[in-house]
């Protein structure tokens, strides 16, 4: 047996806002298991409460007094077998309704039509006008139609309206659940000062907060540690996850490496691990494509990569909207999942050009002319790479006729030498209307503060044989080794 | 008698987990023990290779400066990712140019990119402080690990084409057996980019690059006055391969455009 507990909204106390928790409060005072089918609406189950509260009238008394005393009035209270029963005569019927479970169709016969619009409250039931038009008054006048016929016109909708005028339930009871902050904290009885003890006690801490996680089928989305430590001061750690995470094991290890890129300063008291939950993350394998790797997987290897080779060295490549040389951006490394087609070999986009090494040449596929072109990812032929250095090697140049004829540097295995072909120069310039932070002790820290670049590049032959691109900072005059092409 | 020193080796090795450190011409020859193979982007290497690197070994392309190993590199790194695969570059000395991935139709969302120690002033090759050239080759090795036993990339490339000789001869043996255990039996192609080879694992192939008929680069309008680069020209030569025979000491032709943009 279930009872409903409905305040109408035309009642002098009306329905203000908090009146929901309010009622749930109410209602819990009933009933453990109660679920909130509207801000003025909730259903209790009353399963099992006979022998603490007595017979059905006493139950459905007890609810409408503890109601009332919450300040609730007037209140509408009914129970009966079914949930839809209940609803519709608490909706229907002032006061306490107690309808035996084997009478409750006929006793809803009697109700309008239109007191099933508590099942639809933002009025979008479109069948019930349809019904209306029918003719159909009561609910028994649409419980008697015969459901085929019903179905063929109105379809599986009608279908459902019909159950819930017969008082039958559509769905099962879905309980409110508090929610709980994801959180657990342990007090120490002697100070941790590493972290293998340290990761004994996270375990204790995550599995059972990533129980509660399956649980309620949430996940972690951003993970928080707050370590008390002997100098009275707390030490917070935040991880943000790429992906939403409930495994414990891998939690922890996240935490741990993160805890070994920042060191603890100090021992520690007391460790607090809190969790922002998110709807758990569902993946549809395909049996068609190859599986992608699990977000635990890879958090944890960018954990590792990140703890290994520092912050901000691990991710994915961006262009950025700058002509500036060299010019990136790195963002996370998230894993695709979209739909993705394994292209048949030598279908893909770019491709280096290629053919057998035989004595003639397919003249057809020579080279496009340099500085001709803007590279196409759809072209047969491939760019060539240059390996960029981040930061630019100071070099000495001598030039003759405007053009450079020896690059040397202080490099080890790069000093340079004689230039036996060269190309260029190409000049480029850009954001010199940007105010830079310009200082620095060394020319190149001056050149890499200040915000705008004015340039002569030129690809050079060495007499080691490789090609590299220099260039002079036509501010200052320097000469510079920005790459070698490869 | 040779048959069975032959079946006491191979018990002796898988006792050891090593059975597949060796590669039988014979068992590779009837079409046994072939993997799967990661296309290069070439048609023609792939042509000759029977589809491409194989996987589940280390691979190494090889050579001079300026004789195209990025250029290869990053055009493998386009086919992979255009074919949906996670690519993982581990950049030991942080010299990838990012604009030329994107010029080359490189799908960085799907490419993961590990940046090592940065090739500065500060951080020079010098013989002196081979410390910091070793600490940035041990880093890059120990993540190339990391990425392999993850598992979910098709294609992890280590790119040590501006290691010193020295400090790869340094690298112990059982570092690099380490990341072939690793790979082994993975849906993953390793390929390492070097100035020698160094790394290639048994069933792995060897790629060795030379600038074509010596000269470095096409350089168009040369006597004019103002010459332009026009590309790559270079001779790729299998020198190992061994699950697939037939295919050692073919060569192919390697041409890569200048970008302008």
């Amino acid at each position: 047996m279930v009872a409903c507990l409905f305040v109408p909204p035309s009642s002098t106390a009306g329905v203000r806002a908090g009146d929901a928790s309010r009622l749930i409060d109410v209602a819990r005072r009933c009933s453990p298991r109660v679920e909130a089918r509207a801000a003025n609406l909730v259903i209790l189950e009353l399963e099992g409460l006979e022998r603490m509260f007595g017979d059905l009238e006493a139950l459905g008394a007890r609810v409408c007094q503890a109601a009332r005393d919450a300040g609730f009035a007037p209140v509408h209270v009914a129970v009966a077998g079914t949930r839809a029963a209940a609803m519709l005569l608490a909706v229907a019927r002032p006061g306490v309704t107690i309808v035996p479970a084997d009478a409750a169709t006929e006793t809803l016969a009697a109700l309008p039509l239109r007191t099933l619009l508590v099942f639809a409250p933002d009025g979008s039931a479109q069948a019930l006008a349809v019904f209306a038009r029918w003719g159909l008054r009561t609910l028994g006048q649409l419980a008697a139609l015969p459901a085929a016929d019903l179905s063929a016109r109105v379809g599986q909708a009608g279908l459902l309206w019909q159950r819930l005028a017969r008082g039958e339930d559509a769905c099962p009871l879905v309980p409110v659940v508090d929610e709980k902050p994801f959180e657990a904290t342990h007090e120490l009885e002697w100070p941790v000062e590493s972290l293998e003890p340290l990761s004994f006690v996270l375990g204790r801490l995550l599995e059972p907060l990533c129980q509660r996680l399956e649980r309620r089928d949430r996940a972690a989305a951003v993970l928080s540690l707050h370590l008390r430590l002997v100098t009275r001061e707390t030490y917070t750690r935040s991880l943000e996850l790429p992906a939403p995470l409930r495994e414990p094991k891998v939690l922890r290890t996240l935490l741990l490496l993160d805890l070994e890129s920042h060191p603890v300063p100090a021992g520690i008291d007391a460790i607090t691990v809190a969790i922002e939950p998110t709807p758990g993350h569902i993946i549809q394998e395909s049996l068609l494509e190859r599986a992608l790797p699990a977000p635990e997987q890879v958090s944890t290897l960018l954990a590792r990569l990140g703890a290994l080779m520092g912050d901000r060295r691990c991710g994915s490549p961006r262009p950025v909207n700058s002509h500036r040389p060299g010019a990136f951006a790195m963002a996370p490394f998230r894993v695709v999942e979209d739909a993705r087609t394994v292209a048949p070999v030598g279908e893909t986009g770019v491709r280096v050009r290629a053919s057998v090494d035989l004595s003639r040449r397919d003249d057809s596929r020579a080279f496009v002319p340099g500085g001709t072109r803007i590279p196409d990812p759809r072209s047969p032929i491939s760019v060539v790479a240059l390996r960029r250095f981040r930061l630019p090697i100071p070099a000495r140049v001598l030039i003759d006729s405007g053009r450079p004829i020896s690059v040397r540097t202080e490099r080890q295995g790069l000093q340079g030498g004689r230039v036996l072909a060269w190309g260029g120069p190409w000049r480029t310039s850009g954001e010199w209307w940007q105010v830079g932070s310009a200082g620095g002790t060394s020319e190149l820290d001056r050149l890499r503060g200040r915000a705008g670049w004015d340039r002569d590049e030129w690809e050079v032959v060495l007499g080691d044989g490789g090609i590299y691109r220099v260039f002079e900072d036509r501010e200052s005059g320097r000469w510079f080794v920005e790459g070698i092409v490869d | 008698m040779p048959a069975a020193c032959r079946t006491n080796l191979e018990a002796l090795l898988r006792a050891r987990k090593l059975d597949r450190t060796l590669v039988s011409a014979d068992r590779a020859a009837q079409g046994r023990n072939v993997p799967g193979t990661a296309p290069t982007g070439l048609p023609a290497l792939d042509q000759a290779l029977g589809g491409g690197l194989p996987l589940g070994h280390l691979s190494e392309v090889v050579g001079p400066r300026s004789s195209g190993r990025t250029s290869l590199m990053v055009a493998m790194m386009a086919t992979m990712t255009g074919r949906g695969e996670l690519v993982a570059l581990v950049d030991s000395f942080d010299v990838f140019a990012v604009e030329t991935a994107v010029a080359a139709g490189v799908d960085l969302t799907r490419c993961l990119w590990v940046r090592g120690e940065t090739c500065t002033p500060a951080f020079p090759l010098l013989a002196s402080r081979q410390t910091g050239t070793e600490r940035a080759i041990e880093r890059a090795l120990k993540a190339t690990n990391l990425i392999l036993q993850a598992g979910g990339f098709g294609l992890v490339v280590l790119d040590l084409a501006d290691a010193p000789a020295r400090a790869l001869r340094r690298v112990p043996f059982t570092t690099w057996a380490r990341l072939q255990r690793v790979l082994e039996g993975r849906e993953c192609a390793g390929l390492v980019i070097g100035n020698a080879p160094m790394s290639r694992s048994a069933g792995g192939v060897s790629l060795v690059l030379e600038p074509d008929a010596g000269r470095a680069g096409v350089w168009n309008g040369q006597g004019g006055p103002t010459p332009m680069f026009g590309g790559l020209e270079s001779r790729l030569q299998i020198q190992r391969a061994h699950l697939m025979p037939g295919v050692a000491d073919r060569s192919v032709r390697l041409t890569a455009a200048a970008q302008v943009a």
